[in-house]
């Protein structure tokens, strides 16, 4: 009874997090980022990675709408959970931060697996002999990264380098769900820094990535940071400086870099949706009725995207609306407008038949946004052709000339008086 | 401890300065500016004369000032107060430990029957801050210091939680602080280390490991943990601090170390030297024997470099009561600078079995073109000052000048340390180019830990040349697609208007040779008499032939239908009643 009560407040709850930590430390290590996960959801739990009482779904329902799991080097979750309870997670709509590292454990390997990202052995870091930070005296493995996708929505405006220290990951090139957040640079490498390379890495260049996200076909979203150590209050803190680097060290951007691309994982940024979709004839009201060939039409339709946790209009400079029938016929622009209103207006194809107006918008770090209308288009009634067309004259003096002929001729038909034979009939009897 | 060199010191210090905007904060700032040893705000003085209030918090605070400062706290009523506060029936352990911290900084007498409420206390409240609060409570009153609590320091450490080579409270660096701190100052009155060295030396561990954090408060508390851990009573600890950051080389060849206490001071008549200090492969680059210098702070040269990562052992002579750092193992790299040698750039058409291009790199970059039936074969050697090495990162990387896209391959080495990268194209134009086509521009990337920086050299640009080759895939789902605009269909082609005009002209024309004619028979209308029937019958074709133009002119079927039919009814009659008058005319003549 207690339980449903529960089930019930939850469903109505706005969004609940579940934070899961590897250790006690990591509340102290990483409290920055703690706390700047509790400003974005008010509703967290913290639990340690193997506490019995980890429980993800109860009675069919996702008790948590995201987790972040701070757990790099767990080798199982306690209470029975597996990678597989997060992918089911992830199934249902929920929203999932991890973070790895060099002794990275096989469930964060396996839930990375299964979403397309392979997260490199235990044992090897991301290596690179040409940016590593100058306080790195070691395998050169803390590393200055600056390779972001160019994506503000996911990465902010202009993110500045961050200092990474963990394990590398590479995704199949071919799969368009991946995103590339932040990549490794060209002299980059992903190995054991104590062993010597006998065979091709995971990765080599830009193909390695240090941060990667993954947005599913249902608009979930899971993103993975390969250095648990990035997120931390040392790394937040700290100035870097890659070796090969002129100038001053400047402050190291992990903190702002971190919170946008948690921001963007939580869905709290990069949703879009679509309102009050309107069609009509220029000048005239919509109305359900068939639109007729050559006929200028204008559509509008209102784009919102979540900023900040809240909805606002939408700004982008390349929506597109197709006009469809099997093949797309027009496609134009949409001109963004005050509120998020997008309009364009285009002359209706000389073609028949039923259409659709469809906007598909697909970009990176943004939801899939897709509004299909079904209009249809009629030819010209009988009486809408052209015409008294030059060319026809002839036929209309033929016409018309034969019933003035008519007219005249029932006069003259009728009325005639034969004056000749009257005469010959006078001059007859004048004989 | 406070690592000079990283900053730390500078950090910290900048943090615990103006503006002040409240008593706990002036508090801080002023215990912080103390343990490190820096000058104090003058105007704290007159922020405690102006903020404080007679209440138990803000005493406290205007209280440690005072002391550390030297100001006066002019309210009156303090003792009493305070001595109320502490024979109050249901007073805290926090009530108790503020109160009588204020009364013994303002020298005023405590009540003597505090000790008991204490000792009561803490056994009731049971929480490791209680502890804390009693012993740093109980150091303050005159007296000897309670054997119990002195005994009960060792047990609530073992409270704490241990993971790796830290020690903490689960409340957290506060926590721990306080603790230490109390445990620092009971022990000191009571003449002897309660904690054993393995704990203090993993608190300590816990305590540094905070200095990083941001936050007043977090330093501020690290700065408590580490004054605790440095006071000289709590067995103190020393770490280790590298000044040239471990790293050695040609142009800096001096390792220097510095022995320091938590808070980052050196210590006073200590000396170093080297035990051992061998690589993996055995070699040594220090020679063991005393370091030079003193006081804290030592210096060796490295007497040979050697490339590679060294575990350099010291030893430590230092002044009684101090402990010996948990490590005392050091590890230092030496890096040097690889040169490129015997290189040979070879490309071969395997089909012909003869060579197209080859180099020894010695005329810069290599021009070359290559097929399916090439192969690339490119030797070369490493070398320092000692011989051939092999190093962690030997690749050879091929650009595409216009995508940009890299291909890597990896040099292997052989056992006389020779690099070789042998490339055939046959089976690489797929596999590893994606067969795409273009000119490439190879160069070789050469790193390791114990390079100073990585090495990338121009090798050659090679044109390559792939059947059917394949435009790289560019992902069109993710961007605009092109617009579209409809082609309408042209209409028809029509005459000139010239024609149309003309064949009207020619339509016309025999209307009008009609009436000519007629003028010439003489057709007339003599026999017209004006009457009703003659109006309604030429009216009512006359008013046909213009609802038939009205028709044609835009009107439907229906309403000319319903004109009709009235006006034809009239034209009938009138029609028929003008021709039997016509005929009844014609038969009277």
């Amino acid at each position: 009874e207690k339980a449903i009560v529960l089930a019930v407040l939850l469903a109505l709850a706005s969004c609940r997090t579940l934070v899961i930590l590897e250790n006690v430390l990591t509340k102290e290590s990483h409290s920055s980022f703690l706390a700047s996960l509790a400003t974005k959801d008010k509703d967290i739990v913290y639990k340690y990675a193997t506490d019995s009482s980890l429980t993800i779904k109860k009675y069919g329902e996702s008790l948590y709408n995201n987790i972040v799991i701070l757990a790099p080097s767990v080798t199982a979750f306690g209470n029975g959970v597996i990678a597989n309870d997060f992918l089911t997670f992830l199934d249902d709509g929920g929203n999932i931060v991890m973070s790895a590292s060099s002794a990275v454990g096989d469930p964060v390997k396996e839930i990375a697996a299964e979403v397309g990202i392979e997260i490199d052995d235990e044992g090897t870091s991301v290596i690179d002999h040409m940016n590593y930070d100058v306080s790195d005296v070691g395998d050169h493995d803390l590393v200055v990264a600056d390779s972001f996708i160019s994506a503000p929505v996911i990465v902010g405006e202009s993110p500045k380098p961050v200092l990474f220290k963990g394990v590398g990951m590479a995704a199949d090139p071919d799969n368009s769900l991946v995103i590339d957040i932040l990549r490794a640079s060209s002299t980059a490498y992903s190995h054991a820094a104590n062993q010597d390379i006998l065979e091709y890495p995971l990765a080599i260049g830009s193909s390695l990535l240090l941060v990667a996200g993954m947005q599913a076909r249902n608009n979930a979203r899971i993103v993975i940071f390969g250095s648990h150590d990035m997120l931390s209050d040392k790394f937040y803190n700290a100035d870097v400086k890659a070796q090969s680097a002129e100038g001053a060290p400047q402050a190291a951007g992990n903190a702002e870099f971190a919170s946008s691309v948690v921001d963007w994982a939580l869905r709290r940024n990069g949703d879009l949706r679509f309102s009050n979709v309107k069609h009509n004839k220029v000048g005239e009201a919509p109305s359900d009725a068939a639109y007729r060939i050559t006929d200028e039409v204008e559509y509008s339709i209102v784009i919102e995207e979540m900023r900040n946790g809240n909805w606002e209009a939408f700004k982008g400079s390349d929506v597109q609306l197709e006009f469809v029938r099997i093949d797309p016929f027009v496609r134009a622009f949409l001109a963004p407008g005050s509120d998020g209103v997008f309009k364009v207006g285009f002359k209706v194809p000389d073609v028949y038949g039923v259409y659709q107006f469809k906007v598909d918008y697909n970009r990176v770090g943004f939801t899939h946004l897709y509004s299909s209308t079904q209009v249809s288009v009629r030819p010209f009634h009988h009486t809408e052709y052209e015409r008294f067309i030059p060319s026809a004259y002839p036929y209309y003096a033929s016409a018309f000339s034969m019933l003035g002929g008519l007219f005249i001729f029932s006069f003259v038909f009728l009325y005639h008086k034969d004056t000749s034979s009257d005469k010959s009939k006078a001059m007859k009897k004048a004989e | 401890g406070i690592n000079a060199e990283y900053g730390d010191r500078e950090k910290i210090s900048s943090v615990f300065t103006l503006p002040i905007d409240s008593l706990k904060s002036a508090y801080q700032v002023t215990v912080a500016r103390s343990i490190l040893q820096l000058p104090l705000l003058d105007s704290t003085c007159d922020f405690v004369a102006s903020n404080t209030q007679l209440a138990l918090a803000d005493l406290y605070f205007a209280s440690h000032i005072a002391k550390i400062q030297g100001c006066q706290v002019d309210i009156a009523g303090i003792e009493d107060y305070l001595n109320s506060e502490i024979a109050g029936e249901e007073a805290s352990m926090n009530s108790l430990f503020k109160a009588v911290t204020s009364l013994s900084n303002l020298e005023m007498t405590v009540d003597s029957s505090v000790a008991e409420k204490i000792a009561a206390k803490v056994k009731k409240e049971d929480t490791v801050m209680a502890y804390s609060l009693a012993y740093l409570a109980s150091a303050v009153l005159p007296g000897d210091v309670p054997k119990d609590l002195v005994d009960s320091i060792e047990d609530v450490a073992h409270r704490a939680d241990t993971i790796g080579n830290a020690m903490s409270f689960e409340g957290g660096l506060m926590e721990t602080s306080m603790f230490l701190k109390g445990a620092a100052v009971l022990s000191q009155k009571a003449g002897k280390a309660a904690l054993t060295d393995q704990m203090t030396q993993r608190f300590a561990n816990y305590i540094v490991s905070n200095k990083d954090k941001s936050g007043k408060s977090n330093l501020f508390y690290t700065l408590v943990g580490l004054d605790a851990l440095s006071s000289g009573s709590l067995v103190p600890t020393h770490l280790i601090v590298l000044d040239n950051s471990a790293v050695i080389s040609e142009s800096q060849r001096a390792l220097k170390v510095s022995l320091v206490n938590p808070l980052g001071i050196t210590v006073k008549d200590s000396t170093a030297k080297i035990v051992s200090a061998k690589g993996a492969a055995g070699q040594a680059i220090f020679a063991p024997g005393p370091m030079a210098g003193g006081d804290g702070v030592f210096e060796v040269s490295a007497s040979g470099l050697a490339r590679g990562v060294f575990s350099a052992e010291l030893g430590f002579e230092l002044p009684s009561g101090y402990l010996a750092p948990d490590n005392s193992v050091v590890k230092v790299k030496c890096v040097l600078p690889v040169e490129l040698k015997n290189a040979a750039f070879k490309l071969i058409d395997v089909d012909d079995n003869r060579v197209i291009t080859s180099s020894d790199l010695s005329g810069g970059m290599v021009q070359g073109k290559a097929d399916l039936s090439t192969r690339l074969i490119f030797d070369f050697t490493l070398l320092d000052q000692s011989g051939e090495v092999t190093l962690h990162q030997v690749f050879v990387r091929f650009t595409n000048t216009k995508t940009k896209q890299n291909v890597f391959f990896i040099a292997q080495a052989d056992l006389k340390k020779k690099y070789t990268v042998d490339l055939n194209f046959r089976s690489a134009a797929a596999k590893s180019f994606g067969s795409v086509a273009g000119e490439y521009t190879v160069d070789l990337v050469v790193g390791d830990a114990t390079l100073p920086q990585a090495m990338v050299v121009d090798v050659a640009t090679i044109s390559l040349d792939v059947p059917d080759s394949k435009e790289p895939a560019a992902d069109l789902s993710k961007q605009a697609k092109p617009e579209i605009t409809h082609l309408f269909r042209e209409p028809e082609k029509r005459p000139p208007q010239v024609i149309s005009t003309v064949f009207t002209a020619l339509v016309l024309l025999p209307g009008l040779v009609l009436l000519v004619v007629w003028a010439k028979l003489g057709a007339n209308v003599s026999n017209m008499q004006l009457s009703l029937p003659t109006i309604g019958f030429h009216g009512g074709l006359l008013a046909i032939i213009a609802s038939y133009i009205n028709f044609f002119l835009g009107v439907n079927m229906f309403t000319t239908v319903k004109y009709l039919a009235g006006v034809a009814v009239v034209t009938f009659l009138c029609g028929q009643r003008l021709l039997s008058s016509i005929a009844a005319a014609k038969k009277a003549k």
